[in-house]
Formats: C-alpha cells, structure tokens, sequence
C-alpha cells in the first residue's frame, strides 16, 4: 500500500511539474521572426507626421533631366560666399586666371571638400 | 653674382611674405567660420551629399535651444524587442561614430567605393532617411546566401561570382595562393565598404542585416555599424530626407 502511495505522489508531482514547464514555456515571450516585424511595423504608426526637422532647404541641389547631381549655385554666387566666408582664400582665387577660377568652381560643383578647393586655391596661386 | 644674391634675396621675402599673410588670412578664416555656427564636427561646418540624384546639404540645426520631440526622443519603448543593444553587432564589423559616418560620405560615398545602408522596413524609411542612404531593409538581406534575392544584393555590393577549380580552393585553403575576400562561391576584392543603420542603439534592423550579410560571407572588414542611427542622427540636430 505504502509503495502504491510513493509511485502515486512521484507520477503526481511529475505530471503538475510538467504542466508547470509548459505554461511557462508558453508564457515566456519569444520572438520570431515574424513576430520582430510586426512589432516594427506597429511602430511606425507611433512615428510623427515628420520626425521634428525635416530637409534643409538646400540652396544647391536640384536634380536635371539625366537623374544626375545640379548645383544651383552660380559662379557669382559662389564668389560672394567663398569672399564673405573665407576672405583669405578669396584673395588667392580672385588673382587666379579665369581657366584656374573655373577649375576651382567645378571643383566645388562636384562637392569637393573645402580643404581641398581651399588648397587647389592656394597650388594654382603658387603654380604648383 | 650679385644679381644671383638679389634674386634670392627676393625669392625669400617673397616666400615669407606669402607665408605670413597666408597664415593670418587663415586664422581669420578659421575666426570667421567658427563664430557662432554649429559644424558638424570641428573644421567641417557642412557637406554635400548625394541622395536620390540630388544634391543635399548636411548640416546641424543651428538653434543651441532646440529640443528633440516626439518619437526619438523617448527614453525606452517595449523589451523585447526594442532592448539596448551591445556596442558590437558581430565579430570584426566595427562599430561607428557620426564623424566617422561624416567621412565615408565625403570619401567612399562619394567616390562609389561605399554605400550607406538604411536597413529599416520600408515605412520607416519613407518617414525619413539620413541623406545619402538606400533602403535594403534587414528583411532582404537575411534571405538564404543562395537565394536570388541575396544573390542580387551581393553582385549590387560589388561582389563577383567565381567558379574556382578544386585544386584553386585546396591552395587557398593551404594558403599557398592568395584568398583574402574569397569564398567558395564569391569574390569580394572589390566588394564596397557598407555603412549599415536602423533606428538607433536600441533597434535590431541593421544588426540583423548584417549579421546576414556575414552569413552570406561578406567580409567582416567592409562592413560597418553606425550603431547610434537615426535616433542619435536626430539628437545631434542633423537633417533627414523624406523619399520623392
């Protein structure tokens, strides 16, 4: 009788301990990868109408017919801004031919950095 | 020879003169330029970006008042998903900083060498993208490494398909030939460098897709974690772009 009564509680507690284990594992959230997704996507709803700042209006960039960069600025406008920003290289560039003005905008049309076309500047005055 | 001393005589002075007036006409420069402008970092007030066949300007909101609002600046969402993540996205992928994002594009970006991934869902990259990026959202490049779709995504990259002879892998195995950048199946010597980001530090997209990638066998080394993404693009007062 007292054997049938120990088989009995350790059957008993095996099987409550497995009903244990499987709501646990079912409880505990895990994700796949489906479930990762759609989280995401219910985000984006929580997202702002425009997150707070949106794209500087870009006095340079407007795209022409073949789909490849323009910049807006003219030569004219890039003089006074190299004259009023950077005076010193200024100085360099307006003793410069027109061919090494010209190469010097192109540079900056291309989006080189200031560095650069500031050294450009300074090569051509120097004739290097 | 007293012509010759003249003429080096004028030479130097010359040279100093040039010397002098450059070097002040530079700290002015340097005085104007950092009066009360935000740069983006020291010496780089702004640059010019390709986005979708335009040019665009990045550059920092210039109001030391302005405040972050809305979505990125909350301070935590549900974990998981959205947990903190680690600095690391895998092994041997460097993880990077906004200066570090600043010259990729104004150097592999701009030269073709590099792209600057987006690897958000599409919705979230309609709302607004760090100018410059693509969107190859993290879905697309988790796909098996011999799916057509990763396939596609590995040729756009730069990496070219190769049918190497038994004895050509045995070598390279041996490491009697060079096989740096070469699986079995690719070749990625000429592969771009990728700057890959998602939502920021708390956000599973890009480090998903990169794992991906290295799955597929792109080389740790030319690929790379712009960790803080979108959230600390935003909180440093950068712009975006919303796709046309």
């Amino acid at each position: 009788m007292l054997d049938f009564l120990k088989i009995y509680t350790t059957r008993a507690a095996c099987s409550r301990f497995l009903a244990v284990l499987v709501v646990l594992l079912f409880s505990i959230p895990v994700f796949s990868a489906d479930d990762y997704l759609s989280e995401i996507e219910a985000e984006t709803v929580k997202l702002d109408p425009g997150l707070g700042f949106e794209e500087q209006p870009d006095e340079t960039g407007t795209e022409n017919n073949t789909g490849t960069a323009e910049i807006n600025r003219s030569r004219e406008e890039f003089e006074a801004w190299l004259e009023e920003k950077y005076r010193g290289s200024f100085v360099f560039y307006s003793k410069l031919p027109q061919r090494s003005r010209e190469e010097v905008f192109q540079q900056y049309l291309q989006g080189a950095d200031l560095k650069v076309i500031r050294k450009t500047i300074v090569d051509r005055y120097l004739q290097r | 020879m007293n012509r010759m001393g003249g003429l080096l005589f004028q030479t130097v002075s010359v040279s100093l003169f040039l010397l002098l007036f450059w070097g002040s006409a530079m700290a002015e420069e340097e005085a104007v330029s950092t009066s009360s402008f935000i740069p983006l970092v020291d010496g780089k007030p702004y640059l010019h970006v390709i986005h979708e066949g335009r040019s665009v300007k990045v550059q920092r909101v210039q109001d030391p008042a302005y405040e972050l609002k809305g979505y990125f600046a909350r301070t935590a969402r549900k974990c998981p998903p959205f947990c903190i993540r680690p600095i690391s996205a895998a092994d041997n992928v460097a993880t990077i900083a906004e200066p570090e994002i600043f010259e990729f594009m104004e150097n592999e970006l701009r030269d073709g060498l590099g792209m600057l991934i987006d690897a958000r869902t599409k919705k979230w990259f309609e709302k607004g993208t760090i100018p410059g990026s693509v969107n190859i959202p993290f879905t697309e490049l988790t796909k098996e490494p011999d799916s057509e779709e990763m396939q596609k995504y590995l040729k756009l990259f730069g990496g070219k398909t190769r049918e190497a002879g038994s004895m050509e892998l045995t070598m390279e195995k041996l490491g009697l030939i060079d096989a740096e950048y070469k699986t079995e199946k690719w070749d990625f010597s000429e592969a771009k460098s990728l700057v890959i980001w998602c939502n920021g530090p708390a956000c599973g997209q890009s480090p998903r897709a990169i794992n991906g990638l290295l799955k597929a066998g792109y080389p740790a080394d030319k690929i790379f974690y712009y960790r803080g993404g979108m959230q600390m693009w935003l909180l440093f007062g950068m712009n975006i772009v919303t796709s046309k």
